[in-house]
Order: structure tokens, then sequence, then C-alpha cells
């Protein structure tokens, strides 16, 4: 039984995706914010990490976060997805590509636009070896 | 070099502002470092083709000119023209090798400031031996006095470049003062006839000296005014670009809070919505299922409409930058443009979209009707993803959504010359001939349209529109009611296309 971090301050997102994530055998726990993160996952130690782009106190905090895990030796490797409403056609200046010279490498494994339908985030979840 | 530039920009910023920040002044500098770098190469090289052309002219003249005839008539002093030449030859290799070391990678190695003046006044001394050589006042040839004046009002402040200018004078008038009172030699090319007559009345020489003063200073005022307004524009332009990037990315971070604002309340619905539709949430009786349904549904218009709006407020804005400013530059800044083989993208954006046409069961063929003689570099068009995207998704869902259940879409890639063409045409409800030229227009939905898909916002082809303008495409619009649409976008190909 895999455990997936969802990292949102959306209160109904975590509801949500949590009923979908928990009804398939995934164990969930949650966070609403960006503070104490590293201590945080270590502590969770999760298999896969939901995380937000934008939150109230940085619109950013979700790249922040993102470059903040893949910089620490103890949990770099938790795979990352983004889960965000803002999508890659709003400049947001990033990319998964590491040689893409005009935006910032994102060091995460994937995308998913908010809202996400059930069976593409469970598809998104298993194609990144997480059962 | 960055002293140099320090004072020249600190001067001039002041004088222009004084609310003028570090940043700008940090900023501006760079700008102007680069430039006087570039400048003392362009004299460099005016240095060398002066050297080539003034020893052609001596070996000719050497040549050519008859022993006897030299004698009686021209005198010319070859050996003092070949000293200065020789002269000039090392100094402009030193300069050459210093301004080699003084790559855009260590600027500021060593001072400009005497580096300059040493140019200058190594200019002067050969200047000098010139004119001495050539007769001081029977040539033209004190006139080259002027380059050297030039270069100085380039290069140093006002006060400075008119010290420098008159020193100079001072330096090459010095052989005809030093002849007139028979301290050195008189040398003639012209077996005296013309010196002796200027010798011969004091007035004449003061006026032609003064005459000569009147140039230089004349000179000297006309480019420094010239240079403090060039310099004066420069700073008034890059202030105003960085206030544009600032003014880019605070839009860029507002856009983005905006986005998630409007966004994110109604994915957190159609999240829920998802959730039981799906069972997640327990059983839902059929009349509550529907219902949720129908919120779903209006989650999406909403969710649509708040995307293609912020969409085209971002592009829109891009196309005002373009007219604003210089076309090439701001569309490379803003769009990011870059080769991309056309006849590679729509296959691969055919593969990935494919998904979309299997609810309505709809057949996708790509007729590639593109020429022998089209090579692969034809192919290529200058664009970015991002604008790539925005035509070709909202192309292809429009002809999804407007077309029949178990219909037909055909892609036909087709090439013209230096234009290759993309038509994307569905066999679906069509648009009346009266109303097609309204299509482009923001919110305009036929009525037919609203009734047969009820998604839609009335933005795609507007945000098609824009797209193609940034991109330089042109767009073409066909249909028959009842019978179908072809929308057909025309990009300039080759990899320099981009106009």
């Amino acid at each position: 039984m895999s455990k997936i971090m969802i990292i949102d301050d959306d209160r109904d997102i975590i509801d949500s995706i949590s009923m979908i994530l928990e009804a398939n055998d995934f164990t969930v726990v949650s966070k609403m914010d960006t503070n104490n993160l590293i201590t945080e996952i270590e502590s969770e130690n999760p298999d896969l990490i939901l995380l937000d782009i934008v939150f109230p106190e940085d619109a950013q905090a979700g790249f922040k976060a993102a470059r903040k895990i893949a910089s620490e030796e103890t949990i770099k490797k938790i795979p990352i997805l983004v889960l965000s409403a803002v999508n890659q056609l709003n400049n947001l200046g990033f990319s998964f590509t590491e040689n893409d010279i005009s935006n910032d490498f994102m060091p995460v494994n994937g995308f998913i636009e908010k809202p996400v339908k059930p069976d593409v985030l469970l598809e998104k979840i298993k194609s990144l070896g997480i059962s | 070099m960055i002293v140099l530039s320090n004072r020249l920009i600190k001067n001039f910023s002041e004088r222009l502002s004084k609310k003028s920040s570090d940043n700008i002044i940090y900023c501006i500098q760079d700008v102007h470092v680069k430039e006087l770098v570039k400048r003392l190469n362009w004299s460099v090289k005016i240095r060398w083709y002066y050297i080539a052309i003034s020893t052609f002219l001596i070996a000719l003249s050497y040549l050519i000119i008859d022993q006897e005839i030299e004698k009686q008539t021209i005198n010319l002093n070859f050996q003092y023209l070949l000293i200065a030449n020789v002269f000039l030859f090392c100094c402009n290799l030193i300069y050459q090798y210093q301004l080699r070391d003084s790559s855009e990678q260590c600027l500021g190695t060593f001072d400009l400031r005497y580096y300059l003046l040493w140019q200058i006044v190594a200019d002067y001394l050969a200047l000098t031996l010139v004119i001495y050589a050539l007769g001081s006042i029977e040539t033209p040839i004190i006139l080259m006095i002027i380059p050297n004046t030039i270069l100085a009002t380039l290069f140093f402040m006002p006060r400075q470049s008119l010290l420098i200018a008159l020193s100079g004078l001072v330096v090459v008038i010095s052989p005809l003062v030093l002849e007139y009172f028979q301290l050195i030699p008189m040398i003639s090319i012209f077996n005296n006839t013309f010196k002796t007559l200027i010798f011969s009345n004091p007035y004449i020489l003061f006026g032609y000296v003064f005459i000569l003063f009147s140039c230089v200073i004349f000179c000297w005022y006309l480019l420094c005014s010239i240079t403090s307004r060039l310099i004066k524009n420069e700073l008034e332009l890059e202030r105003s670009y960085q206030d544009m990037i600032k003014l880019d990315e605070e839009k860029s971070h507002a856009t983005l809070r905006s986005t998630h604002e409007l966004k994110a309340p109604l994915a957190a619905i159609k999240n829920y919505v998802y959730t039981m539709n799906e069972g997640y949430a327990g059983e839902i009786n059929d009349n509550v299922l529907k219902i949720i349904n129908r919120i779903g549904k209006r989650c999406d218009y909403l969710l649509n409409n708040v995307t293609d709006i912020i969409k085209l407020g971002n592009l829109k804005s891009y196309v005002v930058l373009d007219v604003r400013s210089d076309k090439d530059n701001a569309n490379q800044e803003h769009a990011q443009f870059y080769p991309i083989n056309i006849e590679d993208y729509i296959n691969d954006f055919i593969i990935k979209n494919k998904n979309l046409t299997y609810e309505k069961n709809i057949t996708v063929t790509i007729k590639n009707e593109v020429s022998n003689e089209c090579t692969d570099s034809d192919k290529f068009i200058m664009a970015n993803d991002e604008n790539l995207q925005l035509i070709f998704n909202n192309l292809f869902s429009n002809a999804i959504n407007y077309s029949h259940a178990n219909g037909i879409i055909d892609i036909i890639l087709k090439d013209y010359e230096n234009i290759f063409c993309v038509s994307i045409v569905d066999q679906g409800i069509g648009i009346e001939e009266t109303q097609l030229n309204k299509v482009f227009e923001e919110h305009y939905r036929t009525n037919n349209a609203a009734q047969f898909y009820e998604g839609g916002t009335g933005l795609g082809l507007s945000i098609v529109k824009i797209c193609s303008q940034i991109l330089g495409a042109n767009i073409n619009i066909k249909s028959v009611f009842n019978e179908g649409t072809s929308v057909t976008i025309c990009f300039k190909a080759g990899e320099n296309s981009y106009e």
C-alpha cells in the first residue's frame, strides 16, 4: 500500500483527491502549506508527492518546494507530480526538460492540470510505478 | 574601461534625472562598455585602411613620379612618410592586440582612457610627421586632424575632448610655426613657391591658423551636441526598456495569480463532480446524477471561458508590444521563436490529441500533399510551441466539437514555394456565408453553433487569429452550411522566414 502526500492549499482539492486515492487503496497524507516541508516529508516518507504550484504566501511556492525537495539528499528520490490549476501555457517560465534555455528546469516527474479526472490521475500515478 | 563608462554614465544620468536608480545605471553601463569597445574596433579598422591606402599611394608616387620632374616641381620626402606609416602600423598592432584582450569576458582589464589617449597622441605624432613631410600648409592633409577630433568627442567628456582637440591642433601646426621662425628646416613639395608667399605675410599665416582652429572647434561642437543627444536618447530608451521588462514581469505574476484565483474554485467544484460521478462519494440516484452532470458542464464552460479570456489578454499584450517596438526584437524577446518542422509537428500533434476524437468516434486522416521539390529545410517555420499549440488545439477541437458523431476530419498539408499550409477540414454543421466574416470576433457564436455545442466560448478563433498574427501566418476560413468547414493556416517557410 503506497503512501501519497498531497501538498495543496485548497481543502476541497485535498478532500476530493483523497476520496479517489483512498478508494484505490492508497494511504493519503496532506499538507496545506510549504512550511517545514523537508522535515514533514522526511517524517512521513511518502512514495509520491502531489504538489500544487500557487500558494497564498507565494505564487511560485510549488516551484521552490520542488527544487528544495530535489536538492535534499534524503528525499530527492521521491517522485513529484505537479497538480495545478495554472497550466504550462500561462507563461510560467518553467520546463520539464533540463536543456530548455528559455525556461527554468523543474525537477518534477509530471504535470496534471486541475480539475483532473480520476482515471487520468490514477493512470499518471501508475505510470510512475506507484501502486 | 569600467572607469570611463562609469564616468560617462553617471555624468549623463545625473544630467538626465536625479532619480536614476543604481540598477538602471548598472544595466546601462554594460550596454555602453560594449558600445565603446565596438567604436574602438572601428577606429582600429579605419587606421588599417589609412595605412594601406597611404602606403599604396606612397609606393605609387615613388614609381610614377619622374625623377627629373620631381627635382623641378614636386619634392616628396618619402622617408618621413614611410617612418610615419611604420610608426602607425606598430601602434595599431598594439591596439589590436589590446582590444583582442578586452573581449566581453574580461572588460575592464585595462583603463580605456589611457589606451585611447595613447591612440590619439600616437595619431597626432604620425600626422605631424606627415604634415611636415608634405610641406605643412601646402596640402589639405592638415585637415586629417578632424577624424581625431571625432574620435575624442566620441570617447571623452566634452571638456576633455576639447582639450585633446586643441592640444592636437597645436601639435600638428607646430612644424608650420617652427618653420616660420626657422627653427627647423623648411620642407616644401612645390619648390617653396606657395610657402614663401604665405610666410611673407604673417596675416595670411595667422588667418590660415585661425580658420583651422575654427574648423576644429566647429566640428567638436557639432559632434559633442550630436553625441550628447544620442547618449541621452540611448539612456532614455534603456530606462524605458527596463521599465517595460519590469511591467511584463509584474503582468506575468498578476496573470498567474488571477488565473489561479479564478480557476482554483471551479477546479475544486469540477473535481467533486468527477468524484461523485464516478461513485467515489457513494451511491447517487439518477436524478441527482443528472444535476451533477449539468453542474459539471456549466463548470467546464466557465473554466474554458476563464482560460480563454486570460490567454486572449496575454496574446493581445504581445501584439501591442510588437506594434510599439522594433518588431524583430519584440517578437524574439517575448515569443522566443525557433525553427520548427511543421510537418513533424502536425503529425505529432494528431498522435497526441487523437484521444479527443474517441467520444464522437471521429476519424482523422492526414493528407500529405507536400510536393517532391519541398526539402526538409523548406518545412521549417519560425514559431514557438505555445502559439502553435493554441492555434491547433483550438482549430482541432472546433473541428471535433462541430462535427457529427462518426464524422471525418481531414488534415491537409500543402506547400506553395515558400509557403507551408495546413488545412483542417471537417464535415460538421458548417457556418452560413453571411456569418463567416464574424467568426473571428470575440465571443461571437452562431445560433446554430451555440445550439449544437454548449461548451464553446466564442474566443477560440479570436485566439487563433492573434496567434497567427504573432507568427506572421495567414488564416483563411471556408464553410458550407450543413456540409462542413475548412480552416487553412499558411506559414512562411524557411528558418529565416520571420519578418
